[in-house]
């Protein structure tokens, strides 16, 4: 497992030797298809296309675009998520976390936490 | 400026943009009310209870202005015609299939009675009453056209309720021209291959042939009788001849109904005689030990024509 880490616009993403990918979406990003497309490709391609928990810092995501969520509720993001943790510190977060638990309902697990360590603790019983 | 002042005037200018965000999010608000969804809220860097509310005023607005196309596409892309009433009956929607079929376009037709597009036992008939009518499998109708052509449509009307009240209509209306031309069609073509296969040939001097071609069932052995019965009343035939060369199989009830067609003519005064056996269906008529009793039979048509000849100069 390599432990690295990757910028795209939106955001900066850690592959953890712990198995966890952590996302952290920059300050005052409108997130467009192109930046979850990116994204989500660089996990999938991290990990041979297989699902793996994902830590999503979105406390500080100023926007998301409709054509982002359309993706985020396509096939590709059940094939990359085995569990997806929001972390949700502003009320603009608490609107697009709770958008993502209506996304991904019922195809991966998926909770909102206001605390990383909580966050982390749950994913972990979510690894492979 | 005293702390005390510091505060107030933090506290007036929260209030400010608390009412400017408000004003701005009830500006999209009535858009949305009035079925507009192409506002949308402002969001700021202050991530802030107005932003989140801005954004999800825009998420529910573009999910309405998505689902508002998908419907608005689908229902034009419909190849039947769409008719929605309100519960008076007045048309308050149609679709591109509608405007063709009718021959008037949207605005038109919304200044008018769902009930006056309809024609014969539709026509006139209140919303409640087409459903009634119409509801469920639907029924046949007729649709006016703007050149008060009657086309002949498959009808459902389907009610919209609310509280267990009527609120709308729905109609669906299916152009069947094309059907009921392939069924005129194919009843004519069916009607002409039943003669084909039931030829009767009068050959003037009192004798009438019947050659005969394929395989006969009972169906079809009845519709020899029918027709060779027909034709000795109109031909006044004293001899019929039926021609069996192109018959290839009958079964027991085929030659019982060949014996029963002779028994027939002889009622109406006429001899019959059956020609062209061949012998897989003589050895058939064998194995059915079928009654040929009183059945005048010859191998060929020609041998039947010289019978028939002398029959009549007997006479």
């Amino acid at each position: 497992m390599v432990n690295r880490e990757t910028v795209t616009r939106s955001s900066r993403i850690v592959f953890g030797e712990d198995g966890i990918v952590r996302i952290t979406v920059h300050p005052g990003t409108e997130m467009s298809l192109a930046d979850a497309q990116e994204n989500l490709r660089l996990v999938s391609s991290a990990f041979d296309g297989r699902p793996v928990p994902v830590l999503v810092d979105i406390s500080k995501i100023r926007s998301l675009a409709p054509e982002a969520r359309r993706h985020f509720e396509g096939p590709e993001s059940t094939r990359v998520h085995r569990a997806l943790a929001l972390l949700v510190g502003s009320p603009v977060a608490r609107v697009i976390g709770n958008f993502f638990l209506s996304a991904v309902r019922g195809r991966v697990p998926t909770r909102l936490f206001t605390a990383e360590a909580d966050a982390i603790a749950w994913l972990t019983e979510h690894r492979a | 400026m005293s702390a005390a002042g510091d505060e107030l005037a933090a506290l007036r200018a929260d209030v400010a943009h608390a009412d400017r965000r408000m004003a701005e999010l009830l500006e999209v608000v009535l858009a949305v009310a009035a079925r507009d969804y192409t506002r949308r809220a402002d969001t700021s860097d202050r991530n802030d209870v107005y932003d989140a509310l801005a954004l999800g005023l825009n998420m529910i607005t573009e999910e309405l202005q998505a689902r508002a196309g998908l419907i608005q596409n689908t229902l034009q892309a419909m190849a039947d015609a769409l008719v929605i009433g309100d519960a008076s009956g007045m048309i308050v929607m149609v679709n591109a299939a509608a405007e063709r079929m009718l021959g008037r376009n949207e605005t038109f037709l919304r200044r008018e009675l769902i009930s006056t597009l309809f024609g014969g036992d539709a026509a006139g008939l209140t919303p409640r009453e087409l459903v009634r009518r119409f509801g469920g499998h639907g029924g046949e109708a007729t649709c006016v056209t703007r050149d008060r052509l009657q086309i002949p449509v498959s009808l459902t009307a389907a009610a919209i309720e609310a509280g267990g009240e009527l609120t709308g209509i729905v109609c669906v209306a299916r152009d069947i021209s094309e059907h009921r031309r392939a069924e005129a069609e194919r009843r004519h073509l069916e009607a002409t291959v039943q003669a084909m296969s039931t030829p009767l040939i009068p050959l003037g001097d009192g004798v009438v042939v019947m050659p005969l071609v394929g395989t006969l069932d009972e169906a079809r052995a009845g519709q020899v009788i029918e027709t060779m019965l027909a034709g000795i009343s109109e031909h006044r035939a004293a001899v019929v001849i039926l021609d069996i060369t192109g018959v290839v199989t009958l079964d027991a009830a085929v030659a019982a109904a060949l014996t029963r067609s002779v028994r027939a003519a002889a009622l109406l005064g006429a001899r019959a005689v059956l020609t062209g056996i061949r012998p897989a269906v003589a050895a058939a008529l064998v194995a059915l030990d079928a009654d040929t009793h009183g059945l005048d039979t010859r191998g060929t048509l020609r041998d039947g024509l010289a019978l028939a000849t002398a029959l009549l100069r007997r006479r």
